[in-house]
């Protein structure tokens, strides 16, 4: 098992859900990620090595180092708990097969050792996610999903370029870090796109809300890679400090607007993520484990989020605050375990706001910045969605009974997420990461807590302002959602006429033509002429024409 | 404990206007105190003055809430938020929303 590939796993996974008849399909689907998680803790280590020959060119599937280790326990985590999540939700066949496949793809990017394997599963990763989107089963998931991939084929476009060109002028697909060259720049602009850096970030908050209710715990997986790229790729770019900044304050403002839970939680993904970005811009050593133990514990708060808000969709058949109220009681277990994983999220991000990772390196004002960004996070996630969901005027809701299953998943997460939040260091070395985490335990839980209490209580205070309110929000998405319209009656529509005028003129030639000569076979029964003539006609007809290619070629 | 807090809040409202906000405003006094004790009594080497203190965050985070809505406020008064069919091609979702909304 140390050779083994954790994609391949995830991807034979895939097929056999596929093969099994429908009741054994979500037991099946554990079955890999439960694999690839005993493989990542107990057998796969920095010796773990997998290279393959092609077409000249040496591809390396599985290379283990410090960083992807951490991404890939916490995914394999993430695919276990979304399993158990779905376990009796009578999901689609190819919702949990894509599901599969998109895990292996995000994996396949994480222990790749060179640019072309990346690129590959890069590609991979876009197609799963989308088709993941695509059958989410809302009403607005077709559109959306061809939003997310016209911009993720863009952004894997950018990506592909920059590598290419990268290769082109130093000979060689090795995974090491880009020099600030075009090539470097093409290539940054690929991952920040799916890295949901501003203004590429609003794909996330578009096409998110718009998949299943388990499909979007899978999702974390996109963001979260893209910043293990930028890791690898880009550590140390001071632009990523600037994009980073303003894309965490940018998203935790914006999220204050939306009206629906999950896109409200969709830009809380942003905006981590946005400040993963910026720590990869400071690019030192302690940054860098810092962006580690933030990613694994961010997508284990995510993930918890997002399947509260997905319980609360499942049960009341909407994630609307404006259509939503009252439900702290008829769902009091799903209110106490989405607090612990908002809770957690916030004081994390108050925490490593203003922990001595950033602080030391770049100076108070950025710490300002990103605190202020949490804050947000508190009054958005901890006050905002609570305060209506659970606490506003009950709407009458016929509620659905929710499987124990999700309420498992919950409180798995839920468990993890509390044991993170008090002591990181556990967890790390309960999965055998040999990442540090110096800024967590309960002298700093009590720090976070309290800065977080008190930005919660003036949040109470100002919630009048923020009172929801049904209809679109406009965000950086604007551009290419207005544009379309505008592409598809400059180009598409004469595009489509052409092709029409052609297709009815062939149709009528087709109708014409045999009105202007008899048919053979019926030529042939009335006897006139015989068969042989008929036959001898083409032939000669054959000779003549093979005759005149011999003469022209010469 | 829900139904207590909910009749606990509604007593409050009652007393007048301003008892709910003032016993939030204690209760969160009495928590503060406490994290701070904690924190107190779990902190290492103390350096840095005001700015590392959990007090000087709390107070930033305060502001910074009531800054953000203000300014998520504006936004939304200013035309951030248009009608659900702005984009066009929307009325197929609407639809099939309010169909599913009419089952349901």
């Amino acid at each position: 098992m140390s050779s083994v590939p954790p994609f391949l796993i995830m991807l034979a996974g895939a097929a056999v859900v596929f093969a099994l008849p429908g009741r054994l399909r979500g037991w099946a689907f554990l079955a890999a990620p439960a694999i690839v998680l005993a493989q990542l803790v107990f057998w796969l280590d920095h010796n773990s090595h997998l290279s393959v020959e092609l077409a000249g060119l040496t591809l390396t599937l599985l290379e283990v180092n410090e960083f992807n280790e951490v991404w890939g326990t916490v995914f394999a985590l993430v695919a276990l708990g979304g399993g158990v999540f779905g376990l009796r939700l009578r999901d689609r066949v190819q919702r949990r097969c894509t599901a599969l496949a998109y895990g292996g793809s995000a994996f396949g990017v994480l222990f790749a050792g060179d640019l072309l394997t990346i690129i590959v599963f890069w590609e991979l990763m876009a197609v799963t996610s989308f088709l993941l989107i695509v059958n989410g089963g809302r009403p607005g998931s077709r559109a959306a999903a061809m939003r997310y991939l016209f911009v993720h084929v863009a952004g894997g476009a950018a990506f592909l370029g920059g590598i290419l060109w990268h290769a082109g002028e130093t000979g060689s697909f090795a995974l090491e870090a880009f020099e600030a060259t075009p090539a470097g720049w093409l290539a940054l602009l690929g991952v920040l796109i799916n890295a949901a850096g501003f203004p590429f970030h609003s794909w996330l908050s578009d096409a998110y809300p718009e998949s299943s209710i388990t499909g979007m715990v899978f999702l974390a997986y996109t963001t979260k890679t893209a910043v293990y790229v930028l890791l690898q790729l880009f550590p140390g770019w001071d632009v990523l400090v600037v994009a980073g900044t303003f894309t965490t304050l940018y998203a935790s403002v914006y999220s204050l607007v939306q009206n629906d839970v999950r896109r409200i939680i969709a830009y809380q993904i942003i905006s981590p993520v946005g400040f993963m970005t910026a720590e990869v811009g400071l690019g030192t050593a302690h940054a860098l484990e810092g962006v580690a133990a933030h990613a694994f514990t961010h997508v284990l708060w995510q993930s918890l989020m997002v399947m509260g808000a997905g319980t609360v969709l499942y049960a009341a058949g909407t994630s609307k605050l404006t259509e939503l109220g009252g439900l702290a009681r008829p769902l009091r277990f799903v209110f106490v375990l989405y607090l612990v994983g908002a809770v957690s999220l916030a004081i994390l991000h108050l925490q490593a706001n203003v922990g001595s990772s950033l602080s030391d390196a770049s100076g108070l004002a950025l710490s300002l910045i990103l605190a202020a960004a949490a804050s947000v996070t508190i009054l958005a996630v901890v006050v905002r969605i609570p305060y209506y969901v659970f606490f506003g005027e009950p709407r009458g809701l016929t509620l659905r009974s929710v499987p124990t299953s999700m309420y498992v998943a919950m409180a798995g997460a839920a468990a993890f997420s509390i044991a993170a939040a008090i002591e990181e260091g556990w967890l790390f070395s309960l999965f055998r990461l040999g990442i540090h985490a110096e800024n967590i335990g309960l002298n700093s839980f009590a720090f976070g807590a309290q800065a977080a209490l008190l930005a919660g209580v003036a949040g109470w205070f100002v919630l009048p302002w923020l009172r929801p309110r049904d209809g679109v929000v406009l965000d950086t998405d604007w551009f290419y959602r207005k544009a379309g319209p505008v592409v598809r009656r400059g180009l598409q529509v004469p595009l489509e006429a052409a092709f029409t005028a052609c297709e009815r003129g062939a149709a009528a030639a087709a109708r014409e033509l045999p009105r202007l000569a008899p048919s053979p076979a019926r030529l042939a029964l009335l006897g006139r002429p015989p068969v042989g003539v008929a036959l001898a006609a083409i032939l000669l007809t054959f000779a003549a024409v093979a005759l005149l290619a011999w003469a022209v070629g010469g | 404990m829900i139904t207590r807090m909910t009749e606990l809040r509604e007593r409050l409202e009652r007393r007048g206007k301003w008892a709910l906000p003032a016993a939030a405003l204690a209760a969160a006094a009495v928590v503060e105190i406490a994290l701070e004790i904690l924190y107190e009594t779990t902190a290492g080497d103390r350096e840095g003055g005001l700015i590392s203190t959990p007090l000087f965050w709390a107070a930033f985070g305060a502001v910074t809430v009531a800054a953000a809505a203000a300014l998520a406020h504006l936004a939304v008064r200013a035309g951030l938020l248009r009608g659900r069919g702005y984009y066009g091609g929307d009325e197929e979702e609407e639809q099939v929303e309010e169909e599913e909304r009419v089952e349901r």
